[in-house]
């Protein structure tokens, strides 16, 4: 499989960007909350998925809540999320059987 | 302008130490963050609101001016005046507060209240302790369509911070649908990636369709006459006119099926739900003296 260079970045830049451990990276990695691969021999992140590792970055160094909690949290919101699409649909759907 | 309560919005005493004021921000700023709140307009302006309580309580000198002017904040405004005309102040921008912690996200920060800037003037791009910036804000915004806008699919372009952005509308997108463009978002901060544009699509409601899912749903006014006798309508779908027949006696409240009459599936060429009709039958109105007299006559059968 061809990875396109640029849409990946190593994982020591991401800790020398964001100014975090690579222990928390790995941590993150542990958990599946964040994907590392190798590309040409050196661990990295794909771009896309810095969105969320800057959400974690923000849950763990700014809100003091710890890996556990983070893992906790993404699932709810997760589940949040999904709810609340749900309940859009089931909202429109009554709106359309009220009228 | 009113003047805000920077104590109570903070939920501490006016004689809060500086830890117990940092206690109280981090226990809010876990309930109302916008990352542990998304899409919660309500918990973003609070946020906003505790970040601006946290600024001004959270630095020695910001929380004694806020003290001393409090609710005469007209006085300060007077004050501020003079400091900007070449007095010396204090609260000058740019200096940097040591143990004062603001949150970052990837979120309009919003600018300060009125208020604030009346008593500490523009405070904006001061260096945040902690604000490590690397990939580009993402953008949201919300497109409007109609169900005839997505009946089909098509292309639309529009412009975003002067960029130029042509995006395909698949047929049958449904509402709240959001898709992802990748890099139109805000630059990214020492050479980090653009941020990504998230369009929702948001349908209002137009005309006398309904949607629910691939099946639409409408209710016809039918006159009297046809509900009685039966006859044929014709129905202007969002597909073109279709010709239907009513059967006599027709009750009020019935319901027919147009198989394949609906809206279009989302991402199945030439696959369409249902179209629902539902009957109102219409009672006449201005009867002539003629008319109400047959009505009489039949009343009497």
């Amino acid at each position: 499989m061809i990875m396109d260079k640029e849409a990946f970045i190593p994982t020591r830049e991401i800790c020398s960007r964001y100014e975090v451990e690579i222990a928390f990276l790995e941590e993150l990695s542990a958990r599946d909350l964040l994907e590392v691969q190798t590309v040409e021999e050196t661990p990295c992140v794909a771009t896309e998925r810095l969105g969320d590792l800057e959400r974690y970055i923000r849950l763990h160094y700014e809100l003091d809540i710890n890996l556990e909690g983070i893992e906790v949290v993404c699932r709810l919101l997760d589940q949040l999320t999904e709810a609340r699409r749900q309940i859009q649909l089931l909202e429109t759907r009554l709106r359309a059987f009220q009228d | 302008m009113d003047f805000i309560d920077y104590y109570k919005v903070l939920g501490v005493d006016k004689n809060a130490s500086p830890e117990q004021i940092k206690k109280a921000y981090r226990k809010l700023a876990r309930k109302l963050h916008p990352d542990l709140n998304p899409n919660d307009e309500e918990a973003k302006k609070k946020f906003q609101q505790l970040n601006e309580a946290n600024e001004v309580l959270s630095d020695p000198e910001k929380r004694k001016k806020y003290d001393q002017y409090g609710k005469d904040w007209q006085h300060a405004q007077e004050y501020e005046q003079a400091r900007q005309s070449g007095h010396a102040g204090f609260g000058a921008a740019g200096q940097d507060y040591s143990g004062w912690q603001q949150y970052t996200g990837d979120f309009e920060q919003g600018d300060f209240s009125d208020f604030f800037e009346s008593l500490f003037g523009n405070a904006r791009g001061r260096s945040r302790s902690g604000g490590v910036k690397f990939k580009g804000q993402d953008f949201h915004a919300e497109f409007p369509l109609t169900l005839a806008d997505a009946y089909q699919t098509r292309k639309q372009t529009f412009t975003v911070n002067g960029k130029n952005i042509r995006i395909t509308i698949p047929a049958g997108v449904e509402q709240g649908q959001v898709i992802k463009i990748k890099g139109y978002g805000g630059p990214g901060v020492n050479g980090g990636p653009a941020g990504d544009l998230y369009i929702t699509f948001v349908f209002r409601e137009e005309g006398p369709l309904r949607r629910a899912g691939n099946d639409l749903y409408m209710t016809y006014p039918l006159d009297l006459y046809t509900a009685v006798l039966g006859g044929e309508i014709t129905l202007d779908t969002l597909g073109g006119k279709v010709k239907i027949k009513v059967s006599p006696e027709t009750q009020n409240g019935t319901k027919i099926r147009l198989k394949g009459k609906g809206y279009p599936v989302y991402k199945q060429e030439g696959k369409f739900g249902d179209l629902f009709v539902t009957f109102s039958i219409r009672i006449p109105t201005h009867l002539t003296d003629k008319q109400k007299e047959l009505f009489a006559a039949l009343a009497k059968l």
